[in-house]
């Protein structure tokens, strides 16, 4: 099929970049392998530098750093207190690595590694994992008087139990629809706006008159864009913290 | 050392004087202190209230937990109709849990204080009543 250059889905095709097959599955680096490789590494190498100097005066990376780092030792500590804080390398890896990769999202020609479902379901699976296997060593079986809520009566416990349970399969589903589809939808609607602008444009000098409008919709959305992609990973990190919390302390 | 020294020179009758300065200009400043948190946290209030996009992300992050509560009881009934061959039973029941989850979920995450409270029964009737309806 001819590749359509106004095609707001075409930016979420997966393509095989090293094809790679054991036996029957395929283990094939693709792009988006690829830039999720890219944000780690742009995320280390980022922290590395900046804080590779140590000035007692910060310089500008450093102090980024710093302030991300206390942004979320903040966030960890306020949600959990401070037994929580033992899961901050756990925490700082996720929000930056959602952070980073939907910025990196944000670059013309790049793939958005959040906007495919599997990814976001497999970082909020891994979330919920450390919550039930540290919730378990830490607690044992106490642990599960976390979907007993207290002062319910005893005729009504069975469903409320069944409704707490259903409740906390719910979260890793929608901690990772959320990221997965505010990424997908907003990047839809840029490339739709932004094939306006192209498919008007080719009308001659009416059309590049109307497509003044659809651009400067591109302009805005742009902006929210970022703002999006950074407040998802703030919610996706502050969901973490108050999932650990129930790890942490099972009783409230 | 020297300061102790002319403390303790200076007498008892001094002293109490003193202490009583002292506690009067700490009043002052916890009343100084009282007044400029109020107003921050009043500053900051406002400031919270007014962003219409974290509105939006508020809106769609309890939409989502609403939708999850929904689409996991109907995964569960599914599931057991596909084991058990019961067919609609299991996805009519556990769509209501999951519904019922759904609706746990929103009201769990604008806050805690919106959970049914406990503590009703300290209370004379009328107000307990009150604070049911709201």
């Amino acid at each position: 099929m001819e590749h359509d250059p106004t095609d707001p889905i075409h930016q979420f095709q997966i393509n095989r970049i090293v094809p790679i097959k054991i036996g029957d599955w395929d283990f094939s680096f693709t792009n988006s392998a690829l830039f999720m490789v890219l944000t780690v590494a742009i995320t280390a190498a980022f922290l590395y530098y900046t804080t590779r100097g140590r000035g007692l005066v910060p310089s500008r990376g450093q102090s980024i750093t710093e302030l991300t780092y206390e942004f979320t030792a903040n966030m960890l500590r306020d949600a959990a207190g401070t037994a929580g804080m033992k899961f901050f390398p756990f925490v700082f890896s996720i929000f930056m690595f959602v952070l980073v990769a939907n910025l990196l999202g944000m670059f013309p020609y790049f793939f958005t590694v959040t906007s495919h479902l599997i990814v976001t379901f497999a970082l909020a699976m891994l979330v919920i994992t450390v919550v039930v296997v540290y919730g378990l060593m830490k607690h044992g079986l106490h642990w599960f008087k976390l979907f007993v809520p207290p002062d319910v009566p005893a005729l009504l416990l069975p469903l409320v139990v069944l409704i707490e349970i259903v409740s906390f399969v719910s979260r890793p589903v929608s901690l990772s629809v959320r990221l997965f589809a505010n990424m997908l939808a907003g990047h839809i609607t840029l490339k739709v706006f932004a094939g306006f602008v192209v498919s008007l444009s080719a009308l001659g000098a009416l059309g590049i008159l109307g497509s003044i409008l659809p651009l400067l919709m591109v302009i805005a959305l742009t902006a929210l864009e970022f703002l999006v992609a950074a407040l998802q990973a703030y919610v996706f990190a502050v969901l973490t913290c108050m999932y650990l919390n129930d790890a942490i302390h099972p009783g409230h | 050392m020297a300061k102790d020294d002319d403390a303790e020179r200076a007498g008892p009758a001094a002293g109490a004087a003193d202490t009583a300065a002292w506690d009067a200009r700490r009043a002052a400043l916890d009343a100084k202190l009282a007044e400029h948190r109020a107003r921050n946290a009043a500053e900051s209030a406002r400031e919270r209230k007014s962003g219409t996009s974290q509105g939006i992300a508020e809106g769609l992050k309890l939409a989502s937990e609403f939708v999850a509560g929904i689409i996991v009881g109907a995964a569960i009934g599914y599931g057991i109709d596909r084991l058990a061959g019961t067919m609609p039973f299991g996805l009519i029941v556990f769509l209501m849990i999951g519904f019922a989850a759904g609706v746990r979920n929103v009201l769990h995450s604008v806050g805690p204080s919106s959970s049914p409270a406990p503590k009703t029964s300290d209370e004379p009737p009328g107000r307990s009543s009150r604070n049911g309806e709201s």
